[in-house]
């Protein structure tokens, strides 16, 4: 088999506060002087960290279809960023095979105030695609998107629908041999997302590899072979979809049963 | 985030991105920053083309701006003042440094903010964050270039026509690109963190706008400082040797090299703290 994502053990910690909010300047100053006064035990639950993804470890083989799911704060997003570069890993090392492009939004850098053909060039080259290459997809991308006479309008006064349409076109027209993909797919009315299926469908058919991140078991089901459910950010199971949905599933019910159940005393 | 593309042609099999995490100082890859070269031009040109949109005289406010403040820096410190501006009549004078000035001061605010304004960009996708900063140096340009034509005709309506000494405008231009880029690499990676950094830089443009020699000559600073005049403001070596270049007034001499000298400073630590800085972004911003 050859491989088209590996990767090796990878982790990330997250310092618990560092997200939190907006730092000035002031806070800063604030947290020095007043650390001292503070009791010891808070003071160590500043540099407290959490892991949101630990030992992670698989491959993927080229042109498989590969969904990943878990409940929320599972780490999905966090597996994303990773492979998409966007945020780095604190340990563990991963290697994509062959152009990889991320999807991690539809519509990346649309710009309100940009025509939708400027957007298209814009998103375009936001998403890697090289202008040449734009030129030549050009007319396909507006055919699928089904905005044809709008075209030369700005955004902002399409309907979300139309926005999103045009959107997903553009980045349906990418051409990777590794595509990540997030849950770009519960956007537009029924019928287009049928069609963004299809289009998904031929993607992965064309040799291409797909790791798909989804909470929407249908497309998963209908789309990867094999899938991978985290748990607080480890690996709880690889497999087969059919075995990983069921236990997936046994597992919410249970968490959900405990919920509803009544307290004991 | 230390990760390298062996190539990126489609044609070509085989490319490998590898993802690790980094330690340390990392170094700036050229290639990658060339490999996305369409990306940097197409970021400055939203920035163009969205810049006037919404506007009635649109482009037009590219030459009202540096003409408006040339009539009242002409009405108030030229003839109620009486500043000094050698053999050269004042409104020409002062418009010949409000150019570079707005040039550096507008490019300076928007790649300190970029950053931040391209949150969305930094979360979802991958390229090269320093293209964003510079970016937003390149757009006010265009700015730029629209008011110079403006300064030619001021210098046709009163008698002076450059010499071969023009062509230093490049590289002078240059220079000031590169400080507001060190400057923008620096400020648009504390902004991330510290928001202190949007409100800051209004303000202290404005006191540097007076510090720069743009309604006064460099020659106000006595001889003996004029290397820490250049050195604690090497806007100051820039809007000089400008008007040199442009106008013939006096070489600036020591000033410039002073200027010049802090100026590969600023931008060579500028871009090691980006690259230091850089791998936090996404999870702050």
């Amino acid at each position: 088999m050859e491989v088209a994502i590996r990767v090796d053990n990878i982790g990330k910690r997250y310092r618990i506060g560092q997200t939190a909010s907006y730092k000035t300047l002031r806070d800063v100053v604030m947290n020095t002087v007043t650390k001292p006064f503070r009791p010891r035990a808070e003071k160590s639950s500043d540099f407290s960290h959490i892991w949101a993804l630990r030992n992670i470890s698989f491959e993927v083989g080229r042109g498989e279809v590969i969904g990943i799911i878990g409940g929320n704060g599972a780490g999905k997003s966090t597996i994303l960023k990773i492979l998409s570069r966007i945020t780095e890993p604190s340990e563990g090392q991963a290697e994509l095979y062959g152009r990889v492009s991320s999807l991690l939004e539809v519509g990346v850098g649309f710009h309100p105030e940009l025509t939708g053909r400027e957007n298209i060039y814009f998103n375009g080259a936001v998403l890697g695609m090289k202008r040449t290459e734009v030129m030549r997809k050009f007319n396909d991308i507006v055919d699928f998107s089904e905005i044809g006479q709008f075209l030369d309008t700005p955004v902002k006064h399409y309907s979300s629908g139309m926005y999103v349409r045009l959107a997903f076109s553009v980045a349906a027209h990418l051409d990777p041999d590794v595509l990540i993909v997030d849950e770009v797919l519960a956007v537009g009315d029924l019928a287009f997302q049928k069609k963004c299926l299809g289009k998904m469908n031929a993607v992965a058919g064309g040799g291409r590899t797909v790791f798909f991140v989804s909470h929407n078991l249908d497309a998963v089901r209908a789309l990867c072979p094999r899938t991978i459910l985290l748990n607080h950010g480890r690996m709880q199971k690889d497999g087969r979809t059919a075995d990983v949905i069921d236990l997936y599933l046994k597992e919410e019910n249970l968490t959900a049963a405990s919920l509803t159940e009544p307290k004991s005393p | 985030m230390s990760a390298s593309l062996i190539n990126d042609q489609p044609g070509l099999e085989r490319s490998v991105t590898v993802i690790r995490p980094s330690r340390g100082w990392v170094s700036v890859d050229l290639r990658e920053l060339w490999q996305y070269r369409e990306l940097l031009y197409f970021l400055t040109w939203r920035d163009v083309k969205v810049r006037y949109k919404q506007t009635i005289i649109g482009f037009a406010w590219a030459i009202l701006q540096p003409v408006f403040m040339m009539i009242v820096f002409s009405l108030f410190f030229g003839i109620l003042a009486n500043i000094p501006s050698g053999n050269v009549p004042y409104p020409l004078f002062t418009y010949a440094a409000l150019l570079p000035w707005m040039l550096f001061s507008n490019g300076l605010n928007r790649a300190s903010l970029s950053l931040v304004a391209d949150a969305n960009l930094i979360q979802k996708v991958y390229f090269p964050r320093m293209l964003l900063p510079i970016s937003g140096i390149l757009s006010p340009l265009i700015d730029f270039a629209i008011a110079f034509v403006v300064l030619i005709g001021l210098m046709f309506y009163f008698g002076f026509l450059p010499g071969f000494n023009i062509l230093w405008v490049l590289v002078f231009l240059l220079l000031e690109l590169m400080l507001a880029a060190g400057l923008g690499l620096w400020l648009a990676a504390i902004n991330v963190e510290y928001r202190d950094i949007a409100y800051a830089i209004p303000f202290l443009l404005q006191l540097v706008l007076f510090a720069s020699p743009v309604i006064y000559s460099s020659s106000f600073v006595p001889p003996r400082y004029q290397v820490i005049y250049g050195l604690l403001n090497p806007m100051a070596g820039i809007i000089e040797g400008l008007r040199w270049a442009i106008l013939g007034t006096d070489p600036p001499g020591v000033l410039v090299f002073a200027s010049a000298g802090i100026i590969i400073f600023v931008l060579i630590s500028g871009v090691y703290y980006f690259k230091r800085r850089e791998k936090l972004f996404a999870d702050v911003v």
